[in-house]
C-alpha cells in the first residue's frame, strides 16, 4: 500500500466517520420534528432556524450532563457495553459503496472505503455483533428492567436476523456475489426494473425491512425499550455519554439498514443521470442518498403510526410467519431462475422478466 | 557411547529449539505477507483496520471528553440502581424464561442452515440441476424439522 492510497484512505474514513455522526445526530432531530407533525406538534423549533441546531445543543448537553455509574454494576463491563454497541454499528460503513468511482484532480477515486468479495458477509458479522452491547448492558447493569430489556432484546434480535439473513438469499441467487458493488452493478441502469425489488425480490425486500425494524428495535418491535413496561429497557442505568452512545448506535444501526436496502434491493447509486460525463457519480452519490432518506423517513413514518406489538405476538410473527416466508422466497426464487434463466423455458418473455 | 550433541547443555538445546522456532514463524509471516496481503484479497481489509481503529477511537474519545467536563456529585440514594423509586428488592440477576433458552437453540440451528444455504445461492449458476435438487432436499428436511418445532410446541410462547 502506497503513502497515496494510505493517506486517500484515511481521509476518506475520517470523512465518513464525520458525516455518519452528523447524519446521526440529524436523524433525532428529524424524527422529533416529523414525529410531531405527525402528531399535530411542532417539534424542536427554538434552536436555530427551524431548530436546526437542536441536536448540536443536545450534543453538548450529553457531553456536560453528570455520569452517574450505580455502585451495584459490574463496572468494566458497564463501561464497556456502550462501546461495545456503537462500534461494530459504525464498522459496517467500511464496505457500504455510496457510489460510484470518482475523478478528482485526475485520481481515480471509489466512493467507498474499501470492497471485497464477501463485503455483504463482513455488513451481516457487524450487525450481528451489535447485540452484544445490548445484553452486556443489560447484564452489567445489575438492575431487573435492564436485565428484561437486554434479555428481550437478545432473544428478539436473534430471531428476526434469522428472516434478515434468509430474505437477502433470494438477491444472492440472482446476482451471484457477495460484493456489495457487484450486487449494486447487477441492477444498473438507469430505469428501475433491474433493481431486485421489482425484478424478483418484493417479497424478499418486504421480509428484510420487517426484520431490519426489529434488528434496530424500532417501532412497532421496540419491546426491548418499552417505556411503559421496562421503563428504559436495557439502557435504563446509563446517563450522560453512554446513553447518547446506544441512541448513537441505534440510529446508525438504521442508516446502516437504510443504506442496504439500498443497495440489495433499491439499486444503490443507480438511477437516472449517473451515465452523465463528470457529473454523473455526484447523481449517483444524490439518488443513493436520497433512496437512504427515504428509508429513514419511512421508518419514522411507521413509528407515528402502529402501536407496539406484544411480546408473544412478536416472537410468532418472526417464528411462524416471517421465516417460513423467507425460506418460500429461497425456493420460489431458486426456481423460478432455474425454469427461466437456466433452462430458458419462455424466452419471448422480455429479459428483465427472466431475471436476467 | 555419547555423541557430539548430546553433551550440550539444556539450556543451549532449548536456545536453539527457540531460535529455530522464532525463524521458522517469521519465515511464515513472510510468505503469508507475500502470499496473501499483497495480494488483493487480504489487501483490501487493511482499510478495515484503519476504519476499526477510527471508529474505536470516536466512542472512546467522546467517552473521556464527557468524563473530563461533567460534574459528579455523588449520593446513595443516585447511585441505587433503579427500581421505580423504591430499594431494589433481592438480587437482579436472578432466574428467567427457558423459553429465552429455547430460542438460542433454535435460533443456532436455523443459522447453520443460513450459512450452508450462502455458498449453494453464490453458486446457483455453476451447481446447476444437482445443486438445485440438493438444495431442495435439504430445506425439506428443515421444513420437516421445523414443523416438528412447531408442533412440540416449541415456537410458541407463553
Amino acid at each position: 500500500m502506497t503513502l497515496e492510497m494510505f493517506l486517500i484512505t484515511a481521509v476518506k474514513i475520517g470523512l465518513v466517520l464525520f458525516i455518519i455522526l452528523t447524519a446521526v445526530a440529524y436523524c433525532t432531530y428529524m424524527e422529533r420534528r416529523v414525529l410531531a407533525f405527525i402528531q399535530v406538534r411542532l417539534g424542536p423549533n427554538r434552536v436555530g432556524p427551524f431548530g436546526l441546531l437542536q441536536p448540536l445543543a443536545d450534543g453538548i448537553k450529553f457531553i456536560f450532563k453528570e455520569d452517574v455509574i450505580p455502585t451495584d454494576v459490574t463496572r468494566f463491563i458497564y463501561i464497556l457495553a456502550p462501546i461495545t454497541a456503537l462500534v461494530p454499528a459504525l464498522m459496517t460503513f467500511a464496505v457500504i459503496p455510496f457510489g460510484d468511482r470518482l475523478e478528482i484532480f485526475g485520481k481515480d477515486i471509489s466512493l467507498y472505503i474499501t470492497g471485497f468479495n464477501v463485503s455483504l458477509l463482513f455488513v451481516f458479522a457487524m450487525t450481528s455483533l451489535g447485540v452484544y452491547g445490548i445484553v452486556l448492558a443489560g447484564w452489567s447493569s445489575n438492575s431487573k428492567y435492564s436485565l428484561f430489556g437486554g434479555l428481550r432484546s437478545s432473544a428478539q434480535m436473534i430471531s428476526y436476523e434469522l428472516a434478515l439473513s434468509l430474505s437477502i438469499i433470494g438477491v444472492l441467487i440472482q446476482v451471484g456475489s457477495l460484493d456489495l458493488v457487484k450486487i449494486v452493478e447487477a441492477q444498473s441502469g438507469w430505469h428501475g426494473f433491474q433493481w431486485n425489488v421489482i425484478a424478483f425480490q418484493p417479497i424478499g425486500f418486504l421480509i428484510f425491512f420487517i426484520a431490519v425494524l426489529a434488528e434496530t428495535n424500532r417501532v412497532p418491535f421496540d419491546l426491548p425499550e418499552a417505556e411503559t413496561e421496562l421503563v428504559g429497557g436495557f439502557h435504563t442505568e446509563y446517563s450522560s455519554m453512554k446513553f447518547a452512545m446506544f441512541f448513537m448506535a441505534e440510529y446508525s444501526a438504521m442508516i446502516t439498514a437504510s443504506c442496504m436496502a439500498t443497495v440489495l434491493f433499491f439499486g444503490g447509486w443507480n438511477g437516472p443521470g449517473t451515465q452523465l460525463e463528470t457529473i454523473g457519480p455526484f447523481i449517483g452519490l444524490a439518488w443513493f442518498t436520497l433512496k437512504v432518506f427515504l428509508f429513514l423517513f419511512t421508518y419514522i413514518w411507521i413509528r407515528g403510526t402502529l402501536p407496539r406489538f406484544r411480546y408473544d405476538q412478536l416472537m410468532d410473527f418472526g417464528w411462524k410467519l416471517l421465516l417460513p416466508l423467507a425460506i418460500f422466497n429461497i425456493v420460489f426464487t431458486a426456481t423460478w431462475k432455474f425454469l427461466f434463466h437456466y433452462y430458458d423455458l419462455a424466452p419471448s418473455l422480455p429479459a428483465w422478466m427472466q431475471g436476467k | 557411547m555419547k555423541r557430539a550433541e548430546d553433551r550440550r547443555s539444556p539450556t543451549a538445546v532449548l536456545h536453539c529449539i527457540c531460535a529455530q522456532f522464532v525463524n521458522l514463524v517469521h519465515s511464515l509471516l513472510l510468505q503469508w505477507y507475500h502470499r496473501r496481503v499483497q495480494d488483493p484479497p487480504l489487501y483490501a481489509f487493511i482499510p478495515i483496520a484503519l476504519f476499526f481503529a477510527g471508529a474505536v477511537i470516536v466512542p472512546v474519545g467522546l467517552l473521556l471528553v464527557a468524563r473530563a467536563l461533567s460534574r459528579r456529585v455523588y449520593g446513595d440514594a443516585k447511585s441505587m440502581a433503579y427500581e421505580c423509586g423504591v430499594d431494589p428488592v433481592g438480587e437482579a440477576t436472578e432466574r428467567f424464561s427457558v423459553r429465552f433458552y429455547l430460542v438460542a437453540i433454535l435460533f443456532l440451528i436455523f443459522d447453520v442452515e443460513t450459512v450452508f444455504l450462502l455458498p449453494w445461492a453464490i453458486l446457483f449458476d455453476r451447481l446447476a440441476l444437482v445443486g438445485f435438487i440438493e438444495m431442495v432436499t435439504f430445506i425439506a428436511i428443515l421444513i420437516v424439522g421445523y414443523a416438528y418445532a412447531w408442533r412440540r410446541g416449541a415456537l410458541a410462547w407463553v
